[in-house]
């Protein structure tokens, strides 16, 4: 018989509503709350050994403690699967169901799953590292959210395959990957095209995604005293590429230095961009780094000063993970460089 | 304006977002300022949401 | 407008004596063939290779793929106005080999690198692992420039194709397709009117499109007849990343326009081919899209296909061209492929809007995958970043496979998010 144990925040682990939500982690041998229906629905197969229950404000006001202390609970138990919640639509249940669920599978290598509503702000977290059945926004969905938490539980704890109707319980975790299809592209566009027409109902493969904002920098106060760098994703180098930056899908940014240069000339700088004809900014690399531009600003003094070195790198298929690095990279030696503005050019 | 960024200055093409090649030297050049211009003046204007410098 | 493709059914291509087609076999006379294309010394050197399905071989370097076809008929082209005489293509009839394709290949900067392997997990992802493959090596005189050396290597590739075709001429086919739009079709049905806007990629030397021999950098959308795209209208000169470019070969057998002509007259009306390039500033993306969609509206479409070359700022000529005809009431689907990351877990695109609400997506170009090693390598003799031999085992992104993921929706390959 498998050995289970049972996640829960101090409201559904029966300890207290609001004014207990600062309890720390604490045991219970035994079932409690909604571990009695999870209990009725593993029926024979499995035993809820112990609930562990953790006060929301506790957790969510030093989350790593508390998942460490978690973790140190569950593991004495050494348990074959572990279930947390549901947290159906409570905004710090589930993410503390989430993190409990991760850690346990990253630091204990046991299956574990959890139930959220999709807008639950865990969901968008941690999604990518959760098993996570859909719910509906309150406890009303109580015994269905169990039913088939119960069901994908075990099954992943054995390994075994989900069914494509199990599949569809569960919340994508938002990872794509390439599979064949019975159909080709162009014979599924069509499909697709005509019940679009007729107003059937149709699955775009691509559900179009929100990209995150960044909130915007303060203006400069003063140009005439500010120090302004270029960057570029352009893929301009120095004249034989000598670090060999990548025409396509970059996997490093370069600095360079433009100390005592009033002008890139195609003799010494080139680009390696392979998403552009480099045609033009090979005959002048000022097209797409204008260092000749800002240094006739510098000396007419609309700027105080200029870094004497551009960053660049090739923005043609890089990943989303290596732009991040090199944004946060790029930006951080800017800072540290007393940089007050950058012109980022991109082609 | 799906990749993020907040000032936005629109440049003359992708091959060469700072030139326009059919052009005169001098005359590119002038170009080139004027867009550098443009970008340090969109660097001391206060936004709160992103932004395309368009004059 | 009525087009007969004879296509003759290719099952082996052997070296031989005699260039000739007999009972499915194309045997080539190589010395032969290699005299005749570097007749004028375009090359310093010429290879010919052969690489079936099944065998053990990997083909690298690929620039373009292309249907050896001829036109029958007096001074007709297969590929009028880029190779012969100026003609409008899709009338009369073609032969064609069915089954084989000849490769281009070629190295140098600005060429990025395409594989086939005609065996083992590769073989899973290019259109061209299941063709019977010529491979065409080309090694251009040291000093010679991009565009002659495209120049070159293109009219290599479509004179090839037309020397091979021409042991058909006064044979039988083993299938003749007609294609026409008119015959049999009551215009005041129901059927919901389709249009298929086609972009094309042209955006310079060694990245160009070719409409009837001429790039298409500077095109305002038009309107081609169906059968124009599918008899050679349409040539490719576009050597950027492997998985994405169309090659000529699939504009000659263009499956959307395959599939709505499979079904014209059946489930909906098939109004004609949009030809749109993607631009390089947002001013000619913006004139391009609004034209094109217009043109469909004039086309009286109810609904459009819209495929895409390439991707990158290319997201945006396809998303602006969706807003365009969703705006005019002509609903859309686009075709599209994804860079979401070796994981699957970034973001698809570089553009996106609300209005691309029906995605029809042609594979993630980022994912890894993991190719062993081959017997004998064709095309070249290194693959750049891939340390060790090209014949050796590799694991490197889709995006180098040609074809993966192409656009047109040759395949079957999509992407399901987990």
């Amino acid at each position: 018989m498998k050995r289970v144990i049972h996640f829960l925040n101090q409201f559904f682990g029966q300890i207290g509503g609001e004014d207990h939500a600062g309890v720390g982690p604490q045991v219970r041998e035994q079932p409690v709350g909604p571990g009695l229906a999870l209990q009725a629905a593993l029926g024979e197969k499995a035993r809820v050994v112990a609930t562990v229950i953790c006060g929301d404000n506790y957790f969510a006001e030093q989350p790593e403690k508390a998942t460490s202390e978690i973790i140190d609970l569950i593991r004495g138990f050494s348990p074959d699967l572990v279930f947390a919640g549901p947290a159906f639509n409570a905004g710090r249940y589930g993410p503390s169901c989430a993190l409990v669920c991760k850690s346990v599978k990253e630091v204990l290598g046991v299956s574990a799953i959890t139930g959220m509503y999709p807008e639950n702000p865990g969901v968008e977290l941690y999604k990518k590292d959760l098993v996570c059945i859909k719910t509906g926004p309150s406890a009303a969905g109580m015994r269905g959210a169990i039913a088939s938490m119960t069901a994908i539980g075990l099954k992943l704890s054995e390994g075994e395959a989900l069914t494509a109707s199990e599949t569809e319980q569960i919340i994508p975790r938002g990872v794509r990957k390439n599979f064949h299809s019975e159909k080709t592209g162009a014979a599924r566009a069509i499909d697709m095209l005509l019940d679009k027409l007729a107003g059937r109902p149709y699955r775009t493969e691509l559900a179009m995604p929100v990209f995150e904002n960044v909130t915007p920098a303060q203006p400069i106060a003063d140009l005439s005293k500010a120090k302004i760098a270029l960057v570029t994703e352009g893929g301009i180098v120095p004249r034989g590429n000598p670090d060999r930056l990548e025409s396509s899908r970059a996997t490093k940014y370069l600095k360079y230095s433009i100390a005592g240069i009033d002008d890139l000339t195609a003799a010494e700088f080139q680009s390696v961009h392979g998403g552009y004809s480099n045609v033009y900014a090979n005959e002048d690399p000022d097209r797409v780094l204008p260092v000749d531009a800002l240094r006739e600003c510098l000396k007419a003094g609309e700027i105080g000063g200029m870094a004497e070195y551009f960053f660049t790198t090739t923005g043609n298929g890089t990943t989303l993970d290596n732009s991040r690095r090199f944004g946060g990279e790029i930006a951080r030696a800017l800072k540290a460089d007393n940089v007050d503005g950058v012109i980022l050019t991109s082609t | 304006m799906a990749i993020g960024a907040n000032r936005i200055v629109p440049a003359v093409g992708i091959p060469h977002p700072l030139g326009s090649p059919e052009m005169s030297k001098p005359a590119e050049k002038s170009i080139r300022l004027k867009l550098v211009r443009k970008a340090l003046r969109a660097l001391i204007t206060h936004i709160d949401k992103q932004t395309v410098f368009t004059d | 407008m009525k087009l007969e493709l004879c296509e003759f059914k290719v099952h082996d291509v052997v070296f031989g004596p005699r260039t000739r087609f007999d009972d499915g076999t194309l045997t080539v006379n190589r010395d032969e063939l290699i005299a005749y294309l570097n007749r004028d010394g375009l090359f310093q050197s010429m290879e010919i290779e052969i690489a079936r399905p099944g065998e053990s071989v990997r083909i690298i370097h690929i620039m373009d793929a292309v249907e050896p076809r001829i036109k029958i008929g007096e001074d007709r082209s297969a590929f009028p106005g880029a190779h012969g005489k100026m003609e409008i293509a899709g009338s009369g009839r073609t032969h064609r080999l069915g089954g084989m394709a000849i490769l281009q290949t070629g190295a140098r900067q600005g060429i990025q690198e395409g594989i086939v392997d005609m065996t083992g997990p590769g073989a899973d992802y290019s259109r061209f692992s299941r063709t019977i493959n010529l491979v065409l090596v080309c090694t251009p005189f040291p000093d010679s420039s991009n565009i002659e050396f495209d120049r070159a290597t293109r009219t290599t590739a479509l004179e090839a194709a037309e020397y091979l075709a021409a042991t058909t001429r006064n044979l039988t086919p083993d299938m003749v397709e007609e294609f026409d739009l008119n015959p049999g079709i009551n215009s005041s049905t129901d059927l919901p009117r389709i249009a298929y806007i086609y972009h094309l990629q042209s955006q310079g030397v060694l990245r160009d499109t070719f409409v009837y021999g001429e790039n298409a950098r500077a095109l305002l959308p038009t309107f081609l007849h169906p059968n124009e795209v599918l008899d050679g209208a349409i040539v490719s000169g576009n050597y950027i990343i492997a998985c994405q470019k169309n090659p000529t070969y699939l504009h000659q057998n263009n499956p959307v326009v395959r599939e709505l002509y499979r079904r014209h007259g059946r489930d909906l009306l098939f109004s004609g081919v949009i030809i749109a390039n993607e631009h390089s500033t947002l001013r000619e993306k913006e004139r391009s899209a609004k034209f094109a969609a217009k043109l469909a509206a004039q086309l009286g479409a109810r609904g459009v296909v819209m495929t895409q070359e390439g991707g990158g700022h290319a997201d945006t000529d396809l998303m602006l061209c969706c807003v365009e005809c969703e705006k005019l009431g002509i609903r859309t689907v686009v075709l599209i492929n994804e860079i979401a990351g070796a994981d699957g877990d970034q973001q698809s695109l570089v553009d996106n809007v609300a209005q691309a609400d029906a995605v029809v997506t042609t594979g993630n170009n980022d994912e890894v995958v993991h190719l062993p090693g081959m017997e004998r390598v064709v095309g070249g003799s290194e693959i750049a970043g891939v340390s060790g031999g090209p014949d050796g085992a590799m694991a490197l992104a889709l995006g180098r496979v040609y074809t993966s993921t192409n656009q047109l929706g040759a395949t079957l390959m999509t992407v399901k998010e987990f």
